[in-house]
């Protein structure tokens, strides 16, 4: 196996006049390229926060140690500028909510072909070409005629489908995908599940796809991660995290959804469960 | 079958703009004491519109709520009349239906004073009488009474919102999307204590979502709405083994299941339009 991206002991805490409270604990996740690694956690699990980091966003208040290997750069030692040439060109990310990745105040073109510019120093007729190119791959219609569109005139799916789209125009080798249907309804979704699972399949793309909902995570996922409380508990390929989870959090969490092997199938277990007292996690 | 609870007759609802969007499009249903129906569809197909005419909170433009065989009036400036309380709602989102600056105690106690009200001497019988109880009952500490709502998490602060609708000891409770923005693992237990305690009551209860796969195995029957009309409604085990009409089964082959086949839930292409009328079982 290759390892696309490596995350040696990454701890996360972030600053506050009460002291520094723990966000990540010494997380350990290899990424492997070409294929779909999964992130799952509940909310505050700092699943987000990882994705965060890999990319340099995270608050300007966070402490962090540990080392995030991007080949044979480490990624958390790169400040400012020295990670320009890495963020939005070799990885790119989306968000839950395509309404507010995308400016609502640019055309789909401009968005879709500033950062081109900026990384590839393509000639704009160029960029203007390949943005139609991207738009027909992530099936919006009319490609052409939708790059002079503004976002608003776009549905939620169409809009992650654009988002999807900016992310791709540089070639990047790794995509972190925080969330990205979770805004959207379940029909919709399915078409942009499919869409990431083909563009993995067809264009070797390696994708780090976060999300709270395990039911997605067993659609689109190769190799799945389970967060707590800013650990991995259990990591592995999908059927045996699945199917044969080894960590009492990963059972509990598929005992508590309906769907999952083991999980509420009938209203008796439903009633099981709700039997037992309380349930929050973090409590 | 009984008299039902509360009905809903032809209900159209408009909402202002050029044209108008007609949100709800001539919608009937029954909610029978001691049963539990699952309104589900996508976003924007009207149902949460739906609820709120149900509950009194929206004057629909045409049609008629019946509520224990009378016209229910629509919610005026002075508050909901006492008769009415027998109607509860809890929303999606439980840290704006609580008052932040309230303790818990007293917002449940809220409730208990509507049933007092609306029913006279203590309340309900067999119910619990005070806050702390009810706290307990829904599977909290007595303690927590003293607490805010903003020191608590989202699944207890909607077990909150719960036990201040059923203290008011309602007829029907309508819960539109109550368990929505809660963490997987809480979704189903709230689910489970929403609708055992409403039937423990003996009330009936309308349990709005998006997510099928929950709601199927609460509900009794199922509703389910599409672009403002009601398109297949029937018993839900019946509809999630069988699904009837196009936009049902679709609905039903998008929800990705948490079963590790790696298999990725069926594809509608974008722009598919599904027939209105409602499918006969």
């Amino acid at each position: 196996m290759t390892a696309l991206l490596r995350i040696e002991d990454l701890s996360l805490g972030i600053r506050t006049e009460q002291g520094t409270t723990p966000i990540l604990r010494g997380v350990n996740l290899e990424i492997e390229a070409g294929k779909v690694q999964g992130l799952a956690g509940e909310s505050g699990s700092g699943k987000t926060m990882l994705g965060l980091t890999i990319v340099g966003l995270e608050p300007t208040t966070a402490i962090t140690t540990g080392q995030i290997w991007f080949g044979a750069t480490d990624l958390l030692a790169l400040t400012g500028k020295a990670l320009n040439p890495i963020r939005g060109r070799r990885i790119a990310m989306i968000f839950q909510d395509p309404s507010t990745a995308l400016h609502p105040q640019l055309t789909v073109e401009r968005q879709l072909t500033d950062h081109m510019r900026y990384h590839l120093k393509v000639s704009r007729i160029e960029s203007r070409r390949r943005a139609e190119e991207l738009l027909d791959r992530v099936g919006i219609a009319q490609a052409k005629a939708s790059l002079s569109r503004y976002p608003h005139e776009f549905s939620g799916g169409q809009r992650q489908r654009i988002a999807i789209a900016c992310a791709l125009a540089c070639g990047p080798e790794l995509l972190i995908a925080d969330e990205p249907t979770t805004a959207l309804d379940v029909t919709v979704q399915a078409g942009i599940l499919a869409l990431v699972r083909e563009l993995v399949d067809s264009l070797g793309l390696t994708v780090l796809f976060i999300t709270h909902d395990l039911g997605v995570m067993s659609a689109v996922a190769d190799r799945v991660a389970i967060m707590r409380a800013g650990e991995i508990v259990e990591a592995g390929p999908r059927d045996q995290v699945f199917l044969r989870p080894d960590h009492d959090y990963t059972k509990s969490l598929l005992a508590a959804l309906p769907g999952a092997v083991g999980g509420l199938q009938t209203r008796d277990d439903l009633a099981r469960l709700g039997g037992i007292k309380g349930g929050e996690p973090h409590e | 079958m009984s008299e039902p609870v509360l009905s809903a007759r032809d209900i159209i609802v408009d909402y202002p703009g050029y044209p108008p969007l007609r949100a709800v499009a001539g919608v009937s249903l029954d909610i029978h004491a001691g049963e539990v129906v699952g309104l589900v569809g996508e976003s924007g197909c009207g149902k949460s519109t739906l609820a709120r005419v149900l509950c009194g909170l929206l004057k629909p433009t045409a049609g008629e709520v019946v509520y224990l065989g009378r016209t229910l009036k629509p919610i005026g400036v002075a508050g909901q009349k006492v008769a009415n309380t027998g109607i509860q709602m809890v929303f999606q989102d439980p840290g704006s239906s609580l008052n932040p600056r309230r303790r818990v105690g007293p917002q449940i106690q809220d409730g208990l004073d509507a049933a007092k009200r609306r029913l006279g001497g203590e309340g309900a019988a067999g119910a619990p009488t005070s806050p702390g109880d009810w706290l307990e009952r829904i599977g909290m500490n007595a303690d927590d009474v003293n607490r805010f709502p903003g020191s608590l998490s989202g699944g207890q602060r909607q077990r909150i919102a719960t036990a201040r609708a059923l203290a008011a000891a309602p007829d029907v409770l309508i819960g539109d999307e109550p368990i929505s923005a809660l963490d997987a693992s809480t979704q189903a237990r709230l689910a489970y204590v929403m609708s055992s305690l409403t039937l423990a009551q003996g009330a009936g209860m309308l349990f709005v979502s998006h997510d099928l796969a929950i709601v199927r195995l609460i509900a009794d029957r199922l509703l389910v709405m599409y672009q403002g009309h009601i398109v297949e409604r029937g018993p839900a085990e019946e509809i999630w083994a069988d699904p009837r009409h196009p936009y049902t089964q679709a609905l039903l082959g998008a929800i990705p299941l948490a079963d590790g086949a790696g298999r990725l839930p069926a594809v509608t292409p974008p722009g598919t339009h599904y027939p209105l009328t409602e499918a006969i079982r």
